[in-house]
C-alpha cells in the first residue's frame, strides 16, 4: 500500500501514514469545517491497512487541538486500529503537552470507551 | 457585570446589528494591537471586506485606509508600559449609505493633544490638490516627528478617501487621553437611490469602545463570520494568549461556539458565504467569560432550548454518559443533531451554559449561548 501524506493546514492535522517506515502519525490540530469530508480517505487507508497490517503498528496521535466534529472521526479512527489482533501488535501513543490535561483525560476517556490500552506520553 | 446585565448587553448589541442589516457590514475589533497582530486584524478585515460588494478600487481604497489607522494605533503606542494600552484600543468599520466609515480609537499622551490638532486642522484645511503637494513636500524633506510618522498617514487618509477627518480627544487622567478618528469613504450608489445625509457620528465609537472598558471586554469581534474568519479570529487570539490549561479551553470552547455560528445559524439575508456574529471574551476575578451571539430559525429554538436545559441539568456522571453515548453514536450524521459541541463546553467550562432567545419576528430569534471558565478549576 502506498503511504498515505496529508499535510496540515491552519485547520487540518499533518496525517502521515507509512507502512514501510511504520510510522503512523496524526499531529498538529484538527477543526475543519467538514470533519466527515477530511476524515473519510483517512478511514478507507486504515481498514484497507487493517486487514493486512504489519507485525508491529506503532500509531501516534500528537494532537494539539481538535474540536468535538474531529472527536467522533478520530474516536472511529482508533475503532478502526483497534481490529488488529494477535499475533500482530498494536501500540497507540497518545502525546499531551504537560500543561493539557484536558487532553489527557480525553485519551484516557478514549482507551476505557474503545477496551485498548494506550501509551501516554507528556511532552513538557 | 453579572450574567443578566451581560444578557441585557448583548441584547442591545442585536438590535444594532438589525440597523446595519441592509447593507451588511460591521466590523469592530477590541483587543491586542501589537504589530505582530495588526497583519491578523488586516487579514480578518479583509476577509470582512471580501463578503461586500464593491468594486476592487474601492475595496483597495478602504484597506489602505484601514492599514493607515491600524498602523497608527500600533505604532503610537510603543514605549507605553504603564496603562498596557495596547489592549484599550479599538478599531471599527461600519457601512451605511452607501459609505464606508473607518474608526479607530487608541490612548495618547495629553501633551500629544496639541501637535496632533494642528497636524489634523491643518490637513482638513487643505483640498485634493494642496494634499498631494504637501504629501509630496513631507516626503522630499523628511520631516518625520519622533513617533516615525509625520502625519503622512494622516494625509493619506485624507487624500484617498476624498473627506475630512473627524476626529476627538477623551482624557482619561491627566497624563492620558483617547484619541477618536473616523475617515469616511463613499462607494458607487445605484443612481436609483438618493443621496443620503447620513453622517457617522464619533459617539458611535465612543460609546462602543466605552462599554467595552467598562465590562472589561479583552476581545470583541461583531461582523461576518465564516471558516476562514474564525481561523482569523483564532490566530489572534493565540497570538496573546499564555500557555495554560484556562487558555487551552478558552481556545476549545471559542471554536466550538464559533464553529455553531458558521455550520448552524440563521444567515438571515440569504448571504450564502458567511453568517452575521458577534463574539467577545471577558474577565471577572474568577472567570474568563465567552458570549457568543447569532440569528436562529424560531422553528429550531424549542429543540436547542430542551438541549441546553438537559446538558445544564446533568450531573458529571450523566454528562459523560450523554458525551460517550453522543460520540459513540456514528449514525447520527449531522453534527446539528449530535449536540457534541454543547457537552463539551459544558463539560471543559465546568459551568453552566448561559443563554437567551430573543425573538425578533415570527421567522427568527437571535441566541445568546454564554459560557464562563472557572479559573481556578481542578479537574
Amino acid at each position: 500500500m502506498k503511504p498515505l501524506i496529508i499535510e496540515e493546514t491552519s485547520s487540518t492535522p499533518n496525517i502521515f501514514l507509512d507502512i514501510e517506515n511504520n510510522n503512523f502519525e496524526l499531529s498538529n490540530r484538527s477543526l475543519p469545517e467538514d470533519a466527515i469530508g477530511f476524515y473519510e480517505p483517512v478511514m478507507k487507508w486504515l481498514e484497507e491497512y487493517v486487514k493486512k497490517p504489519r507485525k508491529e503498528t506503532e500509531f501516534n496521535f500528537k494532537l494539539e487541538y481538535f474540536n468535538t466534529a474531529s472527536s467522533r472521526q478520530i474516536i472511529q479512527l482508533i475503532i478502526i486500529l483497534s481490529k488488529i489482533k494477535k499475533p500482530n501488535n498494536l501500540k497507540i501513543n497518545w502525546y499531551y503537552r504537560e500543561v493539557d490535561e484536558d487532553m489527557e483525560s480525553t485519551g484516557i476517556e478514549y482507551s476505557e470507551l474503545i477496551g485498548v490500552k494506550f501509551n501516554f506520553i507528556c511532552i513538557p | 457585570m453579572d450574567i443578566n446585565s451581560r444578557i441585557k448587553y448583548i441584547n442591545g448589541l442585536y438590535e444594532q446589528f438589525l440597523d446595519i442589516q441592509e447593507e451588511g457590514l460591521e466590523y469592530v475589533y477590541r483587543g491586542d494591537f501589537s504589530v505582530n497582530t495588526i497583519g491578523k486584524i488586516m487579514s480578518l478585515a479583509e476577509t470582512n471586506l471580501n463578503q461586500a460588494e464593491d468594486t476592487l478600487k474601492i475595496k483597495s481604497k478602504i484597506y489602505y485606509i484601514m492599514g493607515e489607522g491600524l498602523q497608527n494605533i500600533a505604532r503610537h503606542h510603543i514605549g507605553e508600559v504603564e496603562v498596557k494600552p495596547v489592549n484599550n484600543s479599538i478599531f471599527s468599520i461600519y457601512k451605511k449609505k452607501y459609505k464606508y466609515f473607518i474608526s479607530t480609537g487608541n490612548l495618547i499622551e495629553n501633551n500629544n493633544i496639541e501637535s496632533l490638532t494642528e497636524k489634523l486642522e491643518k490637513i482638513n484645511g487643505m483640498g485634493k490638490v494642496e494634499l498631494r503637494k504637501y504629501a509630496r513636500q513631507i516626503r522630499m524633506t523628511g520631516e518625520f516627528s519622533e513617533k516615525g510618522g509625520a502625519g503622512l498617514g494622516l494625509i493619506e487618509m485624507a487624500k484617498r478617501s476624498g473627506n475630512k477627518l473627524t476626529y476627538d480627544f477623551n482624557k482619561i487622567d491627566d497624563k492620558y487621553a483617547y484619541f477618536y478618528l473616523n475617515t469616511e469613504i463613499p462607494t458607487i450608489k445605484p443612481e436609483s437611490i438618493k443621496e443620503s445625509n447620513f453622517i457617522y457620528s464619533l459617539d458611535n465609537i465612543k460609546d462602543i469602545h466605552e462599554e467595552l472598558i467598562s465590562k472589561n471586554i479583552l476581545l470583541f469581534f461583531k461582523g461576518a463570520l465564516n471558516q476562514e474568519i474564525l481561523l482569523d479570529l483564532l490566530s489572534i487570539v493565540e497570538a496573546q494568549m499564555d500557555i495554560s490549561i484556562i487558555s487551552i479551553r478558552m481556545y476549545n470552547i471559542m471554536v466550538e461556539m464559533l464553529q455553531n455560528i458558521v455550520k448552524h445559524a440563521d444567515n438571515r439575508a440569504g448571504y450564502l458565504k458567511w453568517k452575521p456574529g458577534i463574539f467577545f471574551i471577558s474577565e471577572e476575578p474568577n472567570e474568563v467569560i465567552l458570549t457568543s451571539g447569532n440569528y436562529i430559525q424560531n422553528s429550531n429554538v424549542e429543540e436547542l432550548k430542551e438541549k441546553i436545559d438537559s446538558v445544564n441539568n446533568a450531573n458529571e456522571t450523566e454528562l459523560s454518559k450523554k458525551y460517550h453515548k453522543v460520540l459513540m453514536n456514528f449514525k447520527s450524521e449531522s453534527p446539528l443533531k449530535t449536540g457534541l459541541g454543547i457537552i463539551d463546553i459544558r463539560r471543559k467550562s465546568a459551568n453552566k451554559i448561559e443563554y437567551n432567545f430573543q425573538p425578533i419576528d415570527e421567522k427568527i430569534s437571535f441566541f445568546i449561548i454564554q459560557v464562563g471558565i472557572k479559573k481556578n478549576k481542578k479537574v
